[in-house]
């Protein structure tokens, strides 16, 4: 039997995370000294990534971030035991803390600018020679370059902190996760609403609020 | 939208379910706290209608290539 870990918060006295794991199985609190905690399930195997099961586990940190300040971690993340979850715990403590620090009060929503399918501009279609299909490349990601400063000109003023990428797909040419105050969400997302109207040739949408999936320690983001 | 939503994940852009999942599998799968070596996951099966399969390939292997 392993464990399967949902995220770190800070151990508290009301620990009880009125929410079930994976496979119905029921969350647990796993303290460690220094004063942080790892929610965790038992886990007999490593968990598929289903739909299914992703909503669940979506839904699990989403209680837990309810009632206090959470890290999630990266799904799929199994331990062997107790101790090996509070060695990490204690290992990385000041790491994790300042995370939680940062975090505190705040939720993720995620922002996203999608060209339309119909949109030929948008999509380098492969064909032609070499410096024309390169140009249309590099128009492509210009493009996208403009889009993405006037979105984060007019939604980082309203958050704590983001993290954006430009065209990390072809059809994407901006992706943003910007961590937001709980009493700022509705400013925020009637931006990004303003945004989506104010732009006619890409459509801006948000997603949230999300537990600081993008904001827990910043790796390889 | 409430920050407080519910445990449930609800559509959350126009019922428009599709982002929804793409994003999720953003997060879940290339967010959260690392705990490195330690993630394992078995053969994904999940409902690929209007998702971007290259997506989520791209994000199970490079968390099964750690």
């Amino acid at each position: 039997m392993t464990l399967l870990v949902y995220a770190v918060t800070r151990s508290e006295p009301t620990a009880d995370v009125a929410s079930q794991g994976l496979d119905g199985r029921p969350l647990r609190t796993v303290t460690a000294p220094g004063g942080l905690a790892a929610i965790v399930s038992d886990s007999s195997a490593p968990p598929m990534a289903t739909e299914e099961a992703l909503l669940c586990y979506e839904g699990a940190v989403e209680a837990v971030m309810n009632q206090r300040a959470v890290l999630p971690v990266r799904f799929g993340t199994t331990v062997p035991d107790e101790a090996t979850i509070a060695e990490f715990l204690g290992q990385r403590h000041d790491q994790l803390a300042s995370a939680l620090q940062r975090v505190e009060g705040a939720v993720e929503i995620g922002v996203r600018a999608n060209w339309p399918p119909d949109d030929a501009a948008s999509r380098p279609d492969g064909t032609g020679r070499g410096t024309a299909y390169l140009r249309r490349r590099l128009e492509q990601r210009r493009r996208a370059q403009r889009l993405a400063e006037a979105i984060d000109e007019a939604l980082s003023p309203l958050a704590r902190d983001r993290a954006c990428r430009v065209l990390p797909r072809p059809q994407t040419p901006m992706w943003g996760a910007y961590l937001v105050d709980r009493d700022r969400v509705d400013a925020f997302t009637s931006a990004c609403d303003r945004l989506h109207d104010a732009h006619e040739d890409a459509e801006i949408v948000w997603t949230g609020p999300w537990p600081p999936y993008s904001f827990a320690g910043g790796e390889d983001r | 939208m409430s920050p407080a939503a519910g445990t449930t994940l609800q559509p959350r852009v126009g019922g428009q379910r599709n982002v929804t999942l793409i994003d999720l599998l953003d997060r879940l799968l290339q967010g959260g706290v690392v705990i490195q070596g330690q993630i394992t996951l078995a053969a994904a099966d999940i409902d690929l209608v209007e998702i971007d399969l290259r997506v989520l390939v791209a994000a199970v292997q490079k968390v099964a290539q750690r």
